[in-house]
């Protein structure tokens, strides 16, 4: 029910049988809405991987983690972005500074993976 | 009454799951910081007033719904609990999250509240329902970091009970299908008759008279048409039916309608001012309206009470509510908060201090059920309706109250602190609904 229509005078646009939904960022990053969150970097231990203090990570809990991905882990209840890397039979979550020790996943570890990182969001400074 | 079981099976590749959250709030809470995993955490109402929500670690403290907290307030520092005040953005879009995975894993939902739900699993998904169960609970697990519990069974009253025994009875590891289960009357038989769904306090009482105690009992008298047809009105014939494994209702269909809405807060702290009590009851109104209208509903009448200090003068009347009718029913603010605004006046005592108000909705109807009248300014017309389906789109859209009445407060928001606001003093932050509160995580 609508009080008011807009009557549409003068030419009729040459696009208008054309006309398509204008580019929409999230459908390009975001594939599982219900799983997808997003989470904040602090610290530049990841910056070879393109992950700078500051920046916004797309997380996708959905997404089962394969070896190499970047992931947001819970070690000992400290939400941590590390690479996940398997050596042999062991897992372990590296940076990419080589100042912190790669985290070698023990029988033992209290540790969680939260979601896999997908996308950065950076910013430039200008 | 006849019960022939081959009438109902033309349905029969469709059970019901109710799936239901474990500790809906503290488990939110728990998402985002890992640390309060293990600890007892306890979740307070609106103004930090009581405790609504507690974590398995609370409940085992022995702390229980409604703790006032002032009162515990030492208890919960000796015993590491972990206080929140209630962060609904958070709960409700975690909720909208649980929703979503699972309208895509089953047939159709239907939203039973924030933290439950019922589903219609067709049995051509899974052949084992048992491994669909486990499917459900692991996948909203690893999608929202949710845990769940899922109770499936031939109906809907069957499947909460399955799902109250699996979040119960850690043996069935959160999932419990009582579809062709030998065990179902030995689950039955354990199930005191007020758990059961649709059964009411006043009926309990009077089923034990008969010596019907649990869920079995009840279910037996299927045997017994002349008692059940003396005893019990038709909800509670449904329910008979039901424990029988018998579906007698689809999703949605509730058991009885909602007769009223009710807005009630207390005040941040009590208030004597007119003005001031005017303004809180004026947002109360609006926030009743929203829910009537988000419900396609129109009301036709509204009570205010204010509610007075009974601990101070415990001889004084404390409360003082008024009551109006409207002449057509509607859901327009603006004539909600003028009548309001009228009751207060009404019944405000001056040197008087107030605690709380109420607001209540009654005599709600269905939009389709009342005639519009585009010309009569006495009626919620057509116009009132689109500026009120306007206003309420603006507000899902950017935010609660970015377009909101003027006798709600609005004036004064930015400068001076408004007196009966909420308290909110151990508010978690809003994860997933504010850019600046987004979970942060170490890269060092």
């Amino acid at each position: 029910m609508k009080l008011s229509q807009k009557a549409e005078t003068g030419f009729v646009s040459p696009a208008a049988d054309h006309l398509q939904k204008p580019l929409d960022l999230e459908e390009l990053i975001v594939h599982h809405p219900a799983a997808t969150f997003y989470v904040r970097a602090e610290g530049n231990a990841m910056q070879a991987s393109g992950i700078h203090d500051g920046d916004i990570l797309v997380v996708d809990r959905s997404i089962h983690p394969k070896e190499g991905a970047i992931v947001i882990a819970a070690i000992e209840e400290e939400p941590v972005i590390r690479r996940l890397v398997k050596r042999g039979s062991r897992l372990f979550l590296i940076s990419d500074a080589p100042k912190f020790e790669p985290i070698t996943i023990h029988p033992d570890t209290n540790w969680l993976i939260w979601g896999v990182v997908t996308h950065v969001i950076h910013r430039y400074k200008s | 009454m006849n019960i022939d079981p081959g009438s109902f099976n033309n349905r029969s590749s469709i059970v019901y799951a109710m799936i239901d959250c474990n500790n809906f709030y503290a488990s939110c809470e728990r998402v985002f910081n890992p640390k309060l995993e293990g600890k007892p955490i306890v979740i307070l109402s609106n103004n930090d007033g009581c405790v609504i929500a507690r974590s398995e670690e609370a409940k085992d403290l022995g702390i229980p719904m409604g703790a006032p907290e002032f009162k515990f307030r030492r208890f919960f520092k000796d015993n590491g609990v972990v206080v929140r005040s209630s962060n609904y953005p958070l709960y409700g879009d975690m909720s909208r999250r649980v929703m979503e995975v699972l309208r895509n894993l089953t047939h159709d939902i239907e939203v039973y509240s924030i933290d439950e739900a019922f589903a219609e699993l067709s049995t051509q998904t899974y052949s084992d329902l048992n491994e669909y169960g486990r499917v459900i609970k692991q996948t909203i697990y690893q999608w929202t970091g949710l845990p769940v519990s899922v109770g499936i069974a031939p109906s809907k009253t069957l499947a909460k009970i399955a799902n109250e025994t699996a979040k119960r009875n850690l043996t069935y590891k959160g999932v419990l299908n009582l579809c062709n289960n030998p065990g179902t009357d030995q689950i039955l038989k354990k199930m005191p008759l007020q758990k059961v769904w649709g059964i009411g306090h006043n009926l309990t009482i009077r089923l034990n008279r008969f010596d019907v105690n649990t869920a079995y009992d009840l279910k037996q008298k299927v045997d017994y048409k002349r008692w059940v047809r003396k005893h019990l009105n038709v909800t509670g014939l449904r329910t008979v039916l039901e424990l029988n494994g018998l579906p007698c209702m689809q999703l949605s269909e509730a058991l009885e309608s909602r007769k009223g809405i009710l807005t009630s807060r207390m005040f941040g702290k009590p208030l004597y001012d007119l003005t001031e009590i005017e303004e809180a009851v004026s947002t109360y109104i609006s926030r009743a309206a929203e829910k009537l209208r988000a419900q396609h509903s129109l009301a036709s009448n509204m009570q205010v009470t204010l509610i007075g200090d009974k601990f101070k003068n415990p001889k004084s009347k404390y409360k003082y509510g008024a009551y109006t009718s409207f002449k057509v029913p509607t859901a327009h603010t603006p004539t909600l908060i003028h009548a309001g605004k009228q009751i207060t006046r009404s019944i405000h005592l001056p040197e008087t201090k107030y605690k709380k108000a109420a607001i209540m909705l009654t005599g709600l109807v269905h939009n389709s059920e009342v005639q519009m009248d585009l010309f009569d300014p006495e009626l919620y017309t057509r116009q009132q309706y689109t500026l009120m389906e306007c206003i309420d789109q603006i507000n899902t859209r950017h935010g609660r109250n970015t377009a909101a009445f003027a006798a709600t407060g609005l004036h004064r928001k930015n400068n001076e602190a408004v007196d009966w606001k909420m308290n909110q003093n151990f508010l978690s932050k809003r994860y997933t609904t504010e850019w600046e509160d987004i979970m942060i995580a170490q890269a060092r």
